[in-house]
C-alpha cells in the first residue's frame, strides 16, 4: 500500500514535471527538456514526445529567425542596390542629357538607320542643313533624300561600308524646298553578335561652302588654263605675224640708208641707225617671245632620254662660247629621264650659257653639272663661279623680260630663265636658284622619275 | 543469408531481398545516424533494397539524427523503410519521424514484423 502510494506520488511528480515543461515551452523557454525517467512507460513516451516537439519548435524558431534575418539582409541589400541603381540612373540621365546636348547642339548631324536604310534617328540640327525637322525625316528611307545623279555611287559606297570598308562619302541631299545641299557622311555598320546587319550610324556634315569653294577653284583653274592657252596662241600668232612687217621696216630703213645716205646729214643717218637698232632688238624680242610660247604650243612628247647626250648636245652648241671664255665644265653621271629632249637641250644650254655670260671679270668660268634627287624625282644642278645674284633678286630672275643688268653690260632680252621655268614646269618639275652676290650661283631643277601618263 | 555486424546496426538480407537493420543502441545522434546509413548502404552493395528498421530498442534520437535519416543522403540507401516499433516510446519516436520529419521516401510504422515484411515485399514488387 505504501509502495503504491509512493508510486502514485512519483507519478504525480512526473505529471507535474511534464506540465511544468509544457509551460516552459509555452513561455518560449526551449532550453530545459522534461526529464525522462527511463521507465519506458507512457509518461516517458509523453515526455520524450514533448521533448522532441520542443526541439523541433526551437529549431524551426531558430530557422525562422535565421530566415527572417536573411530576408532582412536581402532587403537591406536590395535597398542598397536600389540606392546604387538610383544613383546610377541619375548619373546615366545626366550623361544622356550631356550626350543629347552634345549631339543636338553641335553642327554635325547624327543619324541612325535600320537594316533597310530607313532613318530611325536624326539629330534636330538637321533642320539647319536640310530645313526638315527630324519628325519629317524619321521613318523615311535615307536614299529618298539623295540626288539621283549621286544615288548609284552612294549605294555602292554604302554597300562598301556595310562590308567594313569605312570611308566618308560626299553627295547632295534634297532640302525641304526641293533644292540640293552638299553633305559629307561618315557611317559605320551596326551588327549583332552573329554579324547580322542592324543598321548604320553616322555623322552628316554640311560641306556646301567647301564644295562651292572647290567649284570656284576648279572653274578658276580651267579659266586660267584656257586663258594661258589663248595667251600662248596669241603670243605665237602675234609674234609670228609681227615678224614680217618688222622685217619690212628694217629692210626699208637699210634701203633708205643705202640709196639716199649721201643726201642725208649725219643726224639723219644716226636716226636711221637708231631705228634699225630698235627694229633689230624688237625682232630679237619677238624671236624670244616665239621661243617662250613654243614651249607650251610646240612641245614634243616625253620620251626616255639619255640626259648625258642632252648635256653633251648643249655643250656642243656652246662650244665657241666655252672656248672664248676658256671655261671648264664638269658633268656628273647623268640618268635616263622621260623628257622632251629638244627642250632639255635648250634648258641646259640656257643655264650653262648664263654661267659663261655672267662670269666674273678676269676669272675663267667653272661650271659643274650635278645630279641628286629623291625616290620620286631627279634633281639637276648647274653651279658656276660667276657674279652671283643679289638675294632680293632671286625670285625675279625667272620672270619674263626681267633684266637684272643694263643692256650695255649684258646683252639679251631677259627671257632665257623664263623659258627655262616654262620648260621645267611643262615637265612637272620645279626650278630655283641659290646664290650670293659675287660668289656664284647654283640653279636647281627637278624632273619626276615616273609619269602617270 | 548475408549478415553484417555494424557499429550502429545488426544487419542481414533475407530471402525476399529485404534488409533487416536492428538498432544496437538505445540512443542515436548525428554521427551515429551517418554511420548507420553507411552500414545499410554497405550491406545493400550499391543496390537499393527495402529496409526494415527495428526501432524497438530506441529511447532517444536527436533532432540532427532524425533529420539526417529523413534527408536526401539516406534516400540512396533504400527503396522504402518499414519502422518496427514495440513500446509506446518507440511508437512515439516512429510516429514523430513519420509526421514531423516527413522523409521523402516510402515509410510506414508497424507493430507486427510480418506485416512490415509483407508491405516491403509489395513495395519491392511494385518497384520491379
Amino acid at each position: 500500500m505504501h509502495g503504491e502510494h509512493d508510486a502514485m506520488n512519483n507519478g504525480d511528480d512526473r505529471v507535474r514535471s511534464i506540465i511544468e515543461g509544457i509551460q516552459r515551452v509555452a513561455s518560449g523557454d526551449f532550453s530545459s527538456p522534461i526529464t525522462v525517467t527511463g521507465e519506458e512507460d507512457d509518461l516517458d513516451a509523453i515526455a520524450t514526445g514533448i521533448n522532441m516537439l520542443t526541439e523541433e519548435i526551437a529549431h524551426r524558431d531558430k530557422e525562422s529567425n535565421e530566415k527572417q534575418e536573411a530576408i532582412l539582409n536581402i532587403l537591406e541589400d536590395v535597398n542598397e542596390a536600389k540606392e546604387e541603381l538610383e544613383k546610377a540612373t541619375v548619373a546615366l540621365t545626366e550623361s544622356e542629357e550631356k550626350y543629347r546636348d552634345l549631339v543636338e547642339n553641335i553642327n554635325d548631324v547624327f543619324y541612325a538607320t535600320d537594316e533597310n536604310g530607313t532613318i530611325t534617328y536624326i539629330s534636330p540640327i538637321v533642320s539647319h542643313i536640310m530645313d526638315y525637322h527630324p519628325e519629317d525625316i524619321i521613318g523615311r528611307p535615307f536614299m529618298e533624300f539623295i540626288h539621283e545623279d549621286d544615288l548609284e555611287r552612294i549605294m555602292e559606297a554604302f554597300t562598301d561600308i556595310v562590308a567594313g570598308n569605312l570611308h566618308p562619302s560626299e553627295y547632295r541631299v534634297m532640302k525641304k524646298d526641293g533644292g540640293y545641299q552638299w553633305v559629307r557622311t561618315s557611317s559605320r555598320p551596326i551588327k549583332d553578335e552573329n554579324g547580322k546587319l542592324l543598321g548604320l550610324r553616322g555623322v552628316l556634315s554640311d560641306i556646301q561652302e567647301k564644295k562651292e569653294r572647290e567649284e570656284r577653284l576648279e572653274k578658276a583653274l580651267t579659266d586660267l588654263e584656257k586663258s594661258n592657252k589663248e595667251l600662248e596662241q596669241f603670243a605665237y600668232v602675234a609674234s609670228h605675224d609681227l615678224q614680217e612687217p618688222l622685217r619690212m621696216v628694217s629692210s626699208y630703213l637699210q634701203l633708205l640708208n643705202r640709196r639716199y645716205g649721201e643726201n642725208l646729214d649725219d643726224t639723219a643717218k644716226e636716226f636711221i641707225d637708231f631705228a634699225v637698232d630698235g627694229s633689230t632688238r624688237m625682232s630679237g624680242l619677238i624671236q624670244d617671245l616665239l621661243k617662250f610660247s613654243r614651249v607650251g604650243t610646240k612641245g614634243k612628247p616625253f620620251e626616255p632620254t639619255e640626259m648625258k647626250e642632252v648635256v653633251d648636245t648643249a655643250l656642243k652648241n656652246l662650244e665657241i662660247a666655252i672656248q672664248d671664255h676658256e671655261a671648264t665644265v664638269s658633268v656628273d653621271e647623268m640618268p635616263v629621264a622621260s623628257v622632251d629632249a629638244g627642250q632639255m637641250v635648250q634648258l641646259f644650254q640656257n643655264l650653262i650659257g648664263n654661267a659663261m655670260k655672267f662670269n666674273r671679270p678676269g676669272m675663267a668660268p667653272e661650271v659643274k653639272v650635278g645630279l641628286g634627287g629623291s625616290d620620286t624625282e631627279w634633281e639637276f644642278t648647274i653651279a658656276d663661279n660667276g657674279i652671283g645674284i643679289p638675294e632680293d633678286q632671286l625670285e625675279r630672275v625667272f620672270v619674263i623680260f626681267q633684266r637684272l643688268h643694263p643692256r650695255e653690260e649684258y646683252d639679251g632680252t631677259g627671257i632665257g630663265l623664263a623659258v627655262c621655268k616654262r620648260i621645267v614646269e611643262r615637265h612637272g618639275g620645279r626650278i630655283w636658284v641659290e646664290s650670293a652676290e659675287g660668289e656664284g650661283s647654283t640653279f636647281h631643277f627637278t624632273i619626276p622619275k615616273r609619269r602617270d601618263e | 543469408m548475408e549478415r553484417m555486424e555494424g557499429e550502429r546496426f545488426k544487419l542481414w538480407i533475407d530471402e525476399h531481398g529485404i534488409v533487416h537493420a536492428h538498432f544496437k543502441h538505445d540512443t542515436e545522434d548525428l554521427a551515429g545516424a551517418k554511420k548507420g546509413v553507411e552500414e545499410i548502404k554497405q550491406i545493400s552493395g550499391g543496390v537499393r533494397h527495402p529496409v526494415l528498421v527495428d526501432i524497438r530498442r530506441i529511447k532517444k534520437i536527436s533532432l540532427d539524427a532524425r533529420r539526417y535519416y529523413a534527408s536526401e543522403d539516406s534516400i540512396g540507401a533504400h527503396l522504402a523503410v518499414a519502422l518496427l516499433a514495440g513500446s509506446t516510446m518507440s511508437r512515439m519516436i516512429g510516429n514523430f519521424f513519420l509526421g514531423v520529419n516527413r522523409p521523402k521516401f516510402p515509410v510506414k510504422l508497424f507493430d507486427d514484423e510480418s506485416k512490415a515484411i509483407e508491405w516491403l515485399k509489395k513495395v519491392k514488387d511494385q518497384e520491379a
